[in-house]
């Protein structure tokens, strides 16, 4: 008799767990990262062995985490990140490593990339080269900027308008390059500090199928020339110095004429490159699908600065929940396994994006309307077993 | 003494173990797989007792979760599990992982598959019907699906994790109707109604019980004090 009392009872406290658990579910509707929860039921073994025996009532075995994908929403946050498949980002502070699926990071004053509570997001800085060293660190996004590089090799293919008339005795005359020569073009090239410097090319024509050309600095002849030979096709046959070379101060610069021709078209410039550039500071980060942080730089070349860390577990409905959407490792959940994004099963990074809870509003509306019917059947199995219990005590007047 | 009163006691008692019964489905109405206890009663000697304590076997419904992890048998049999007490079988498939990569129930014992616990490494896990588990496209094991010949040599100690009887000596055999649905559950198959209107039935049960209690007492009391006075 006493034991259908707390039988009822039994099912009274689950009941009442789970509503518990369906309202901090409902709570937390809208907090990004968020999983669903929900409370396992297990009925209570009877003590007594023997085949008439039942169980003694139901208990809440386990809460498990429904881990299924939130949906993604968009931002207008660059370092909002949502993870798309499976993996939590890492984040340190003082008390060690948590995990987490809610991207909302911002760059603090240091330049790290934190979540609002200030911990720091884990990954790899890129080395020069792009490697990923050694254990994941804090991702730091400051002082980056591109260093100047100095040119080294130019290419610059030319067609030289074969038609030309040969120059009339009249040498080629530094001081007034344009009327002593039939053909030029010009393009930028950097000093070893990233200074913009303009290097002029006058092509003029020797003899047939030879021409000269003459180098020149901003308007200053840099006194350097060599000749450009053609064959009777008009191809690049070839040239003196075998391989063009410009110095200019201390800097060499290799000049390849290659793909040059001699055709009968007016002179024009068919391709110029040049492997300088001066100083970049960052202008715009772009995050990858892999995780990676991508800076754009003022001089228009971009650089792989860090890439994020996913660390993803066998368990992961054993991590230990932290509060502040933070899960902490434990023994149940078994060790981190840390991976980049995209790589060994973990899931992708969306930037601009968040991971919305995955609360189903409808589900959660039905459990609880289930919940609270269980609820009365038990508080109803009570009174019952009360009904009872008064008519035997008032058997005996 | 009256007969009667005797037989109005056994009644009340065979009540108390409704009660007990119907108490216990309805703490379990939310269990998932649990299966509902059934009393048969039956008469000895004209006294109303309990002959026997069945479990009721019906399929509950079924509810999508998005869980991977979630099974559900549609059909005759069991999943298999390992307890301290030997193999145990259940219909509740809300498994999960633990942290060497086993599946194992909420309460942390270990699922069979062919060759004992099943170990399951990669992120995305594929069951099909016949329980072959797949992660990320390689085959894993194959999930011990039991049944046993009807009817089933459980005992009542439990709803949702059966232990055969060892006193019966039944042998497991393969669950060849069984189909697994993945990312569902099977409910508890306890109706709430039924269990309801039984409650009902169960108070004014005792209630007459112990009206013939009453009755059979003041006619005795009526027997004593009368016989007394003459």
């Amino acid at each position: 008799m006493l034991g259908c009392l707390s039988t009822g009872v039994s099912g009274l406290s689950a009941s009442n767990s789970d509503m518990s658990i369906i309202a901090n579910n409902i709570a937390n509707v809208n907090t990004p990262g968020y999983k669903a929860r929900r409370a396992e039921f297990a009925d209570l073994l009877s003590q007594q062995t023997g085949n008439m025996e039942i169980g003694t009532g139901v208990a809440i075995s386990n809460v498990s985490s429904v881990s299924s994908q939130g949906p993604l929403t968009a931002t207008s946050n660059i370092y909002d990140l949502a993870i798309d498949g499976a993996g939590f980002f890492v984040v340190k502070d003082d008390r060690g490593l948590f995990y987490t699926r809610a991207g909302q990071f911002h760059k603090d004053k240091e330049g790290k990339l934190v979540t609002p509570k200030g911990q720091v997001v884990q990954g790899w800085m890129l080395q020069e080269g792009g490697g990923m060293v050694g254990s994941p660190s804090d991702i730091v996004i400051s002082n980056v900027s591109i260093p100047p590089k100095a040119t080294e090799h130019v290419t610059m293919s030319v067609n030289l308008d074969s038609n030309t008339p040969l120059s009339a005795g009249a040498a080629f005359d530094p001081q007034d390059p344009s009327n002593t020569s039939s053909y030029s073009t010009s393009l930028s090239f950097f000093d070893s500090l990233g200074n913009r410097h303009d290097l002029t090319f006058y092509f003029r024509k020797q003899a047939e199928n030879q021409w000269e050309w003459h180098a020149f600095e901003g308007g200053t002849s840099l006194e350097q020339s060599g000749t450009l030979s053609f064959t009777a096709e008009g191809v690049l046959d070839s040239t003196t110095p075998g391989t063009g070379k410009v110095t200019f101060g201390g800097q060499v610069i290799n000049v390849d004429f290659g793909g040059s021709t001699q055709f009968a078209a007016a002179s024009f410039t068919t391709a110029l490159s040049q492997d300088g550039y001066e100083a970049g500071s960052l202008s715009r980060i772009s995050i990858t699908r892999e995780g990676i942080i991508q800076g754009t730089f003022t001089n228009g070349y971009s650089k792989d600065i860090a890439r994020i860390a996913l660390a993803d577990f066998n368990n992961p409905d054993g991590l230990v929940h932290m509060g502040n959407n933070l899960y902490q490792a434990s023994a149940e959940s078994g060790q981190p396994i840390i991976n980049p994004p995209g790589a060994g099963g973990m899931g992708n990074i969306a930037a601009y994006s968040l991971e919305n809870s995955n609360v189903d509003l409808a589900a959660e509306f039905v459990k609880m309307i289930v919940t609270q019917r269980a609820f009365q059947a038990n508080a109803r199995t009570i009174t019952t077993a009360d009904q009872l219990l008064a008519e035997l005590v008032s058997l005996k007047r | 003494m009256n007969i009667g009163m005797y037989r109005a006691v056994a009644g009340c008692i065979v009540q108390q173990e409704r009660l007990d019964a119907a108490s216990m489905n309805m703490a379990n109405s939310s269990t998932i797989g649990y299966k509902a206890i059934r009393l048969s009663l039956g008469f000895n000697n004209d006294v109303v007792q309990v002959d026997r304590k069945n479990i009721d076997f019906t399929e509950g419904g079924r509810q999508d979760t998005r869980n991977k992890l979630d099974l559900a048998l549609d059909g005759d049999g069991f999943f298999v599990v390992q307890t301290s007490r030997g193999p145990a079988y259940t219909r509740k498939g809300n498994f999960s992982l633990n942290a060497q990569g086993e599946l194992v129930t909420q309460e942390g014992m270990p699922v069979l598959g062919q060759n004992g616990p099943v170990k399951i490494t990669g992120h995305d896990i594929h069951i099909s019907a016949d329980g072959t588990i797949r992660a990320d496209g390689r085959r894993v094991d194959k999930l011990r699906l039991a049944t046993f010949r009807r009817p089933y040599p459980f005992d009542t100690r439990s709803g949702s994790l059966f232990f055969p009887d060892p006193a019966t000596g039944a042998q497991e055999e393969p669950a060849k109707g069984a189909v697994v649905q993945q990312g569902q559950i099977e409910l508890s198959n306890v109706n709430l109604m039924k269990e309801m209107v039984r409650l009902i039935e169960i108070s004014t049960s005792y209630e007459s019980c112990q009206k013939v209690i009453q009755t059979v007492d003041e006619m005795d009391q009526k027997i004593i004090n009368e016989t007394n006075k003459m």
